[in-house]
């Protein structure tokens, strides 16, 4: 599975340092990554052992794997050595500044008459 | 076991809410426990077919996004709706997760935007907390981040489109995408159809295209339009012949 360990590798180098792994990044992934993080969500909350199981590698492998997308915000360790994608959170903040503040007009009339 | 129905279409206005209300209506009606989100947070609308205005809506998936509830707290159980003409009510439930449908509030988090993990927590803490049989997914047209989540976590993804050329090439993109997000269950279902269309050609030139399974065609119908979402159409014509798909459609479902 060094073919997976060195995309991976290539890939993190390719991109920002994330705050977290997007969906449609996941479209633009290599197979084996993309499946894994499909996989992943799908089962909400993975062991080491199944992680290896699903890629496999050993366990020290599949550790490996793991570490690295940690340290890269893609997944998170959860209690009890379970492992969870970490998913970015959506950035606001795409519309014209007047928009904004006719909103902020609304809003603030609509918490006055709450 | 439960599973996570999503409904999805790459244009807009195809029918999503009508359908995806409809389902989860004929499926609470067999028994069963359903729930409706609605993730099409910047233009709300499913809850409309259930009844529930600003009025009568305290919390909704916006306060749980901001941490201000629980996600169970923004359910509201709109089972009345089951009710049949004659006054019986199905041993059915389901609830409604609406979506704010205050300008401050939808602006709100268009703005800051949100924590996705927790869209994605919501969707399974709500199917255990609500003991659901079925949780179904309306969502945004086009693909933003919301759709994509619920399409990779959905056991079943049901694609609406129209007999409509922009529709089909938008179909294809959709159908490519829940390709690589491995949904397990894929159908179409072509809404707006035609009374006059062959059904049956139709069909198998649709399946031919994308290579995924139609669940159903549903055909234009002045009845649906003079409803125009007040109520449920399945429930109101239930003899109708649009009435008899979607429940064929909603056995599909429950059969996948
Ligand atoms: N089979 C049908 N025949 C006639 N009118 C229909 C039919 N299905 C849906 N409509 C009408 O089309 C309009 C759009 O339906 P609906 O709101 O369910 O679509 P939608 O895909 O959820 O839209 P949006 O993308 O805006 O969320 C509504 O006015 C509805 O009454
Ligand atoms: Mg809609």
């Amino acid at each position: 599975m060094s073919g997976l360990f060195d995309r991976l590798g290539q890939e993190l180098q390719a991109r920002e340092k994330a705050s977290g792994l997007s969906m449609a990044d996941v479209l633009t992934l290599p197979d084996d990554l993309r499946r894994l993080f499909n996989w992943m969500m799908r089962q909400e909350e993975v062991s080491l052992a199944e992680v290896a199981a699903h890629l496999g590698q050993d366990e020290p492998s599949a550790q490996d794997t793991l570490a690295r997308l940690i340290e890269q915000c893609f997944v998170r360790e959860m209690p009890a050595g379970r492992y969870r994608v970490r998913l970015a959170p959506k950035r606001g903040g795409q519309l014209p500044v007047n928009i904004w503040q006719a909103l902020d007009e609304k809003t603030e009339k609509e918490e006055g008459g709450r | 076991m439960d599973k996570i129905v999503s409904v999805h279409s790459f244009r807009g206005g195809t029918g999503k809410s009508n359908v995806t209300a409809n389902l989860a209506t004929v499926i609470a009606g067999a028994g069963k426990r359903v729930g409706v989100i609605d993730t099409d947070i910047q233009s709300p609308g499913i809850h409309v077919l259930f009844g529930i205005d600003e009025e009568n809506m305290d919390k909704s998936l916006n306060d749980y996004l901001w941490g201000k509830c629980a996600i169970e707290q923004a359910a509201y159980d709109v089972s009345r709706v089951l009710k049949t003409a004659a006054g019986e009510m199905p041993s059915g439930t389901i609830y409604l997760i609406p979506a704010s449908l205050r300008a401050g509030e939808i602006a709100r988090v268009l703005r800051e935007g949100y924590d996705v993990n927790l869209l994605n927590d919501g969707f399974r803490e709500l199917v255990r907390k609500l003991q659901l049989d079925y949780l179904f997914i309306d969502t945004h047209p086009g693909l933003n981040e919301e759709t994509l989540l619920s399409i990779t976590i959905s056991d079943v993804l049901l694609i609406i489109m129209r007999p409509d050329r922009q529709d089909y090439q938008g179909t294809a993109v959709t159908v490519e995408v829940a390709r690589k997000l491995e949904v397990p269950e894929l159908r179409l279902v072509v809404n707006k159809a035609l009374a006059s269309f062959d059904f049956k050609a139709l069909k198998e030139r649709i399946e031919g295209t994308y290579g995924v399974p139609v669940a159903g065609i549903l055909a234009e119908s002045e009845e649906m339009i003079a409803l125009g979402s007040s109520g449920i159409f399945c429930l109101k014509h239930p003899s109708h012949p649009l009435s008899q798909t979607l429940r064929s459609i909603a056995e599909q479902v429950m059969a996948a």
